[in-house]
């Protein structure tokens, strides 16, 4: 075989669990033979050797109460290291032994009638053990067994009759010993392979079910294509015990199968497989088993075609063994069942790069388009505000008006084309950026500065309270900005001359709150549940003949919601409007803000 | 003692003209250059005080490479002798876009930046006070 199996793998998952049925067991039987030598001596008067037998039995509770206090203590300290509840088992198994030799001595060597403990003993034994060991393990039995009978037939070690009424010197008829061992022997290697037949599916299929659960976790674990290409081959090779896996997915003209991920190479696998006959069978469902070289694949070893077919045929596992028995070995249900599981980690991940793709291709599209609005009207107003400015020579009345109103225009689409493009960044991932915790007041405070002039042009009276604590919470500073200019222009912009706005920042429970309340034209009830939608202008907005691109609220509370935090409006018509922004509060900033 | 010369480095023919009115008014005079590959032309020929640089002409980062070749390292470079001029750099690029630099970028060669529509209110006291420095 190409690859020896592990020791890992043959043992059972749940060695502990055997560790302690065994104790358990062993507990019966040492009080076991304390009590049945007891009862068979006092009550029933049987020549047993009484001292040494209750000795032994003394000794397996004994090494048993000491073992298994060593091993509470191994599981206390490292439950993983499945290494020293092996060693442990394994010592467990020989002491056994030992004192199953002991006690079939003590109970009258090759003629005790306790001789069929033994199947006990080796059914777990090859329960636990690799084949070759518990083979090993019977052979030994019989071995000694049969030194024992030599021993005492040569009377260098003494006999013990037990059983009165069997004949004295039956130990010592070769016929008896010679039918006795034969029979015996028999027996008990024929026990070690018929609990190995059923033992190995049991223990393939138990792999089997690990590696597959180990396989969808690792390959659910990332939506990177390559990601899940590597840990599926990794894993398929793992479990399927090969010498080389390689996954090949099927390109777009469905001609050609190119290398996704490989694992186990010694020398590269061909970078790409042409669609050919084989191929095209494998893809329609079958699995397919090459055993010799074959033209298309340079392989010496024997190789496994198995399709990954989701919906569609996605692509196929290729599995190279060094022998073909180890590849017909693997279930055909089992191939399957890991190719499934390929097949939806690759539709997923594919599906993920389309989607990233696409994602990309709009903000490119999104980013050049802007680009070309934003240049013409910057170009045009470059040259109206110099217009404005008297440098070609003094304007008349009528024409200082006309181009201020061809400036206000173009403020407004310049102001409009800046919404939409932040309103466009802000829902793709590229372009956001990282929270980092910022100071409010700082920020709020500059914001408040900017309007301060528009305040007084328009004799709004603009006043701004913030606590003497710094509050900070985790932001980024353009979306703080645009908030707060949205909020503070918003209520500016609504609010009649002689009006007032009020700005205030206070910390309420675990939260940073942000109140703009003006003295506005307010908001009807009846649609403020649309303020905030894209482009909604409430229809008091619109006939108060103020400009505004209806982006700014959806703008803020998209932001807002970015920020774990709610924006709450409240509006009575012809009083005024109030807009609360709460944010999560976090331990102060790390770093002063700079201006 | 002759006007300081300010170079516009900027493929907008609207811009340059708006940028040129004002400059103009102000006593300056003022050389254009339509791309960057001309723009690092004009500074060898005309040895301009300042340069008004923009971000996007010829391609997306042709204001940024001219600004690098302008003030490059290389002491073998051909415009070491105009590393010294203050560049000023006119962005249209939106604040969330990834192309955006502080001038806290060491690795970005400019002195100031300007957003645009051009404006004489922000334009001039920029202008000022990098040409005082230089001078000073």
């Amino acid at each position: 075989m190409a690859n020896p199996i592990s020791l890992d793998a043959l043992l059972p998952r749940d060695l502990t669990l055997y560790h302690q049925r065994l104790t358990g067991t062993r507990w019966v039987a040492g009080a076991g033979i304390l009590v049945l030598t007891l009862i068979s001596t006092r009550v029933f008067e049987l020549p047993l050797p009484e001292a040494p037998l209750l000795l032994l039995g003394v000794f397996v509770l004994a090494y048993n109460a000491l073992l298994s206090w060593i091993g509470s203590l191994h599981l206390r300290r490292d439950p993983e290291n499945r290494r020293a509840v092996a060693r442990q088992l394994f010592m467990q198994i020989g002491l056994d032994w030992l004192c199953l030799i002991l006690f079939i001595y003590l109970t009258g060597g090759i003629s005790s009638p306790a001789l069929a403990l033994f199947f006990l003993h080796v059914i777990m034994v090859t329960i636990l053990l690799p084949a070759a060991g518990a083979y090993a393990v019977a052979a030994l039995v019989i071995a000694v067994l049969l030194l024992l009978g030599w021993l005492e037939a040569g009377h260098i070690l003494p006999h013990y009759a037990v059983v009165p009424g069997m004949p004295a010197d039956l130990y010592q008829s070769k016929e008896f010993t010679a039918a006795r061992m034969a029979f015996f022997g028999v027996a008990l290697m024929a026990t070690v392979y018929i609990t190995r037949s059923i033992m190995k599916p049991l223990r393939d299929h138990e792999r089997h079910l690990f590696a597959l659960f180990e396989t969808s976790q690792a390959v659910g674990s990332s939506l990177a294509l390559a990601d899940v290409m590597a840990e599926l081959s990794k894993h398929a090779m793992t479990a399927l015990n090969a010498s080389q896996v390689a996954i090949y997915l099927l390109d777009r003209s469905g001609r050609v199968l190119t290398l996704a991920g490989e694992a186990g190479a010694r020398e590269a696998c061909p970078a790409a497989l042409p669609v050919d006959a084989v191929i095209q069978r494998v893809l329609k469902g079958d699995i397919v088993l090459l055993a010799r070289e074959w033209a298309t694949d340079s392989a010496t070893n024997p190789v496994l075609f198995v399709p990954i077919i989701d919906d569609r045929p996605l692509g196929i596992l290729r599995i190279e063994s060094g022998s073909a028995q180890a590849l017909t070995a693997l279930g055909e249900g089992f191939l399957r069942a890991l190719a499934n599981q390929g097949a939806a980690a690759i539709k997923n991940a594919l599906a993920h790069e389309a989607l990233q793709q696409a994602d990309k291709q709009r903000n490119q599209f999104v980013h050049i388009v802007m680009h070309e609005l934003r240049a013409p009207v910057v170009g045009a107003q470059s040259l109206v505000r110099v217009l404005l400015g008297g440098l070609t020579g003094t304007l008349t009345g009528q024409q200082q008006d006309l181009i201020d109103r061809l400036s206000r225009r173009m403020d407004a689409l310049l102001e409009l084309i800046n919404d939409l493009l932040s309103l466009a960044a802000s829902t793709s991932t590229d372009f956001q950026q990282p929270l980092v915790p910022l100071e409010l007041q700082p920020l709020l405070c500059r914001s408040v500065d900017i309007f301060q002039i528009q305040a007084e042009e328009k004799q709004i009276h603009m006043t701004c309270q913030t606590p003497e604590q710094n509050l900070s919470v985790l932001a980024t500073e353009q979306g703080l900005h645009r908030i707060f200019d949205n909020l503070i222009g918003n209520a500016l912009k609504y609010t009649p001359p002689r009006g007032s706005v009020c700005i205030c920042l206070q910390a309420e429970a675990k939260q940073a709150v942000i109140r703009v309340q003006d003295t506005g034209i307010g908001i009807p009830a009846e649609v403020l549940p649309q303020i905030g939608q894209e482009f909604y202008r409430a229809p008091n907005a619109r006939e108060a003949g103020l400009m505004g691109t209806g982006l700014g609220v959806a703008l803020v509370k998209q932001l807002v919601g970015s920020f774990s935090g709610q924006l709450e409006i409240e509006s009575e018509v012809g009083k005024g409007s109030t807009f609360t922004v709460r944010l999560p509060l976090v331990p102060a900033a790390a770093h002063a803000y700079q201006l | 003692m002759s006007p300081d010369k300010i170079l516009i480095i900027d493929d907008d023919p609207d811009i340059a003209l708006a940028a040129r009115l004002i400059l103009e008014k102000a006593g300056y005079a003022v050389v254009e250059a339509r791309s960057g590959a001309e723009g690092l032309k004009s500074v060898k020929a005309e040895n301009p005080s300042l340069i008004l640089l923009d971000v996007m002409m010829e391609s997306a980062t042709a204001g940024f490479q001219t600004a690098l070749a302008l003030r490059s390292p290389d002491p073998k470079s051909e415009y070491t002798a105009y590393s010294k001029i203050p560049i000023i750099m006119l962005t249209a690029v939106h604040e969330t876009m990834p192309y955006r630099f502080s001038p806290d970028n060491s690795y970005l060669p400019v002195d100031a930046f300007l957003d645009k529509p051009v404006d004489a209110a922000t334009l001039l006291p920029a202008v000022t006070k990098l040409l005082a420095q230089g001078h000073g």
